[in-house]
């Protein structure tokens, strides 16, 4: 590659043939190329007379920004799409980590550039960290059909492969009313509500926007007193509760059967995850012999409670 | 349904595999099926896993191939429940049926329908095996990581197996089917230590989860078949499913299972509701997109992996159990397949101590049943 000098409007800034970074902000750069100049020029190509950036958009863009004229570029004289953008590739790999968009970006463009599908599950998959199997293939590439104010929110939140990989298998329509919901979530509950509202439509043959519509849920969305988090977390457990009505309605009846006792409040029970067996656990910290008969006295006065039993029945099966 | 004789698309041979007189037998058995000898089996199946169905792949397609390591192995249940002390023979592996629950779609690297030819290693692993095993009542069986019936009109491994088994009077050896390749163990004579088992389903789950498996109607004729032959059966309701008219559905089942072997001839029925790892959730959505079988309230067990939420699995068994005694099947050795304390409690009242206490309750021999 040589490198030369250019104007930076005879760079194509239109032609996106061999870009893979959208969401990204400038600020650091520009501060960097203004305090050094431009360590590493953007490598770009010639097609039809203009010149195209084939690795280095940010710096490229970051220049714009500085009118910096000339531009030091690395010229690529390659005509062939796919080889041009492999070599970028490549060489990206060896200095950065992919985002998930880019990666998606990356297979839809090989794609593009008329590289076979095999070759792109067994090859440049494992590249990409991504396991080398028909069904990852298919998802990047869904996430790469995602629409771009789609993929900004996905890039500003970082939504986790685990969401992403359920939120393609929505319609666009029905994603749509998903976003203000699931972004407040931590990573964990993006993915546990996905797979509810997924469940529930699929089992009920309903929409997003029918399951959210209904009664309780829709006040909870509608109403101006709780945050976007609140609101969200209100949502999963409602949703919770139209999944899992049975097991929603043995842990209501344990928190009713808990309140009638006036437990003491520094001393935590609990069934066993899911009711899976009847045991529960207490647990209580202590800082000396004083504190320790204390608790366990405010325990026996919990025992005493006549309706203390109504705890373990709340978790009979028959 | 998939014909009784099926037949792969394709036969596969790892070089290693080559000249195995089981290997012969098998290219005998399959005269003008393709076959390709290949060099690296870790290539084949890196291939394989860029197909579009892997799975769909691997079940039409046959690798010949030697079992490098155990061929047996302690059937590694489930933590926090209860096994029942039972020994795995991994022959084969997988299965020409495609049942949407089935594990083997992700908990098998390898796809292709496997079998291991080399024989004359397992009769000798099974030779050292058995003579450390002291104890009367085990169990062991072909089943678990595939069909035992599926391909043995390819291999006709049940009659090597049933003339092995026969000698070791001492092990209960079981083959386990949803097919009616009956035909080899026909041909051979009956002893009280060998079982053949099916798996049972109400017909509604057995149509529409069991893809290409033959009709609860037709594994009971040939169960039928068997125990007219003087040999004794097993059964498995596994899994438990459940779905719209479950009650109707499996008291139909039960009733015609009754009606067509007697229940002394029975020499257990296990049980176990629909539970499976959450990597397969995504695959079952994939593979069986008309498939509800996760949509009633599944919850993570002890074990990670989803099952019914236990007052579900409590109706289901109790309401299964109290229909088999009522129909006449109350002298059968139940157990329950990857269930809790609770649930052997609260259901068929026993308080097993551990997998040896189940063990015990299903090796008794026939005639000393409470």
């Amino acid at each position: 590659m040589k490198i030369k000098d250019i104007g930076i409007d005879e760079l194509e800034l239109g032609d996106e043939r061999f870009r893979i970074s959208y969401f990204f902000s400038l600020d650091s750069l520009i501060r960097s190329i203004k305090e050094v100049g431009l360590v590493n020029p953007p490598v770009v190509t010639a097609r039809s007379g203009r010149l195209l950036i084939v690795a280095g958009w940010k710096r490229a863009l970051a220049c714009r920004e500085l009118s910096l004229s000339p531009l030091p570029v690395f010229l690529l004289e390659e005509a062939d799409d796919l080889k041009a953008f492999r070599m970028s590739f490549l060489e990206n790999l060896t200095v950065r980590r992919f985002s998930l968009l880019e990666k998606s970006e990356i297979i839809r463009k090989l794609v593009g550039f008329g590289e076979g599908e095999k070759k792109i599950i067994k090859t440049y998959l494992p590249l990409l960290a991504i396991p080398p199997t028909y069904d990852y293939y298919t998802l990047f590439m869904n996430i790469s059909s995602l629409k771009p104010e789609e993929k900004e929110l996905i890039h500003k939140k970082n939504v986790p492969l685990a969401a992403l990989q359920r939120l393609v298998e929505f319609t666009p329509e029905d994603r749509s009313p998903l976003y203000p919901l699931l972004l407040p979530l931590g990573q964990n509950k993006q993915k546990d509500l996905l797979e509810i509202i997924q469940e529930l439509c699929l089992s009920g043959g309903l929409s997003v926007k029918e399951i959210l519509e209904d009664g309780e849920l829709k006040t909870v969305l509608l109403s101006g007193n709780l945050s976007p988090l609140q609101k969200a977390d209100k949502v999963n457990q409602l949703l919770n509760k139209k999944r899992f009505p049975l097991l929603s309605a043995r842990q209501e009846a344990f928190v009713s059967a808990k309140k009638k006792l006036a437990w003491p409040k520094d001393i935590k029970i609990s069934p066993t995850p899911f009711y899976e067996d009847k045991k529960m656990f207490i647990e209580f910290s202590f800082q000396s012999k004083k504190d320790f008969l204390k608790k366990i006295s405010a325990l026996h006065e919990a025992a005493a409670i006549e309706d203390f039993a109504e705890l373990f029945e709340t978790n009979e099966d028959d | 349904m998939i014909e009784a004789n099926f037949k792969p698309d394709k036969i596969y041979i790892d070089s290693q595999a080559a000249g195995y007189p089981l290997t012969e037998k098998i290219q005998h058995n399959t005269k003008g099926i393709p076959f390709e000898i290949v060099g690296s089996v870790h290539e084949l199946l890196e291939d394989i896993r860029t197909v579009k169905d892997p799975v769909s792949f691997g079940k039409k397609n046959l690798l010949l191939t030697v079992q490098k390591g155990e061929f047996i192995k302690p059937c590694p249940c489930t933590p926090g429940y209860i096994g029942c002390n039972y020994f795995i023979i991994n022959l084969d592996l997988n299965c020409p049926l495609d049942c949407s629950y089935c594990i083997l779609q992700h908990y098998l690297s390898n796809p292709f329908l496997t079998i291991h030819v080399n024989r004359e290693d397992l009769w000798a692993q099974l030779d050292t095996f058995l003579a450390n095993q002291k104890r009367d009542g085990l169990r062991i069986g072909t089943g678990e990581l595939g069909d035992s019936l599926a391909l043995d009109h390819l291999t006709e491994s049940s009659k090597d197996l049933v003339s092995y088994f026969r000698k070791k009077k001492n092990v209960l050896f079981e083959l386990k089917t949803k097919t009616i390749n009956v035909e080899n163990i026909l041909a051979v004579e009956p002893a009280e230590n060998i079982i053949v088992s099916w798996s049972l389903n109400a017909e509604e789950m057995a149509e529409s989860e069991e893809r290409g498996a033959p009709s609860i109607a037709e594994r009971l004729e040939a169960a039928q078949k068997l125990a007219g032959k003087g040999f004794r059966l097993g059964f498995h309701f596994d899994p438990i499913i459940l779905h719209p008219g479950w009650e109707k559905g499996y008291k139909t089942m039960i009733k015609s299972l009754l009606s067509s072997v007697d229940p002394d001839r029975i020499a257990w029925i296990s049980l176990g509701t629909l539970r499976f790892a959450p990597h397969l959730k995504p695959i079952i959505r994939k593979r069986f997109p008309e498939s509800r079988i996760f949509y009633e309230e599944l919850i993570r067990g002890r074990d990670g992996k989803f099952r019914y939420f236990k007052p579900i699995r409590f109706r289901l068994y109790k309401n299964i159990i109290d229909c088999l005694r009522r129909e006449g099947g109350g002298r059968i050795p139940l157990y329950f397949c990857m269930e809790s304390r609770e649930i052997w409690q609260e259901v068929l009242k026993k308080k097993p101590r551990g997998k040896e206490d189940v063990e015990r309750t299903i090796s008794l021999p026939l005639g000393r049943r409470a």
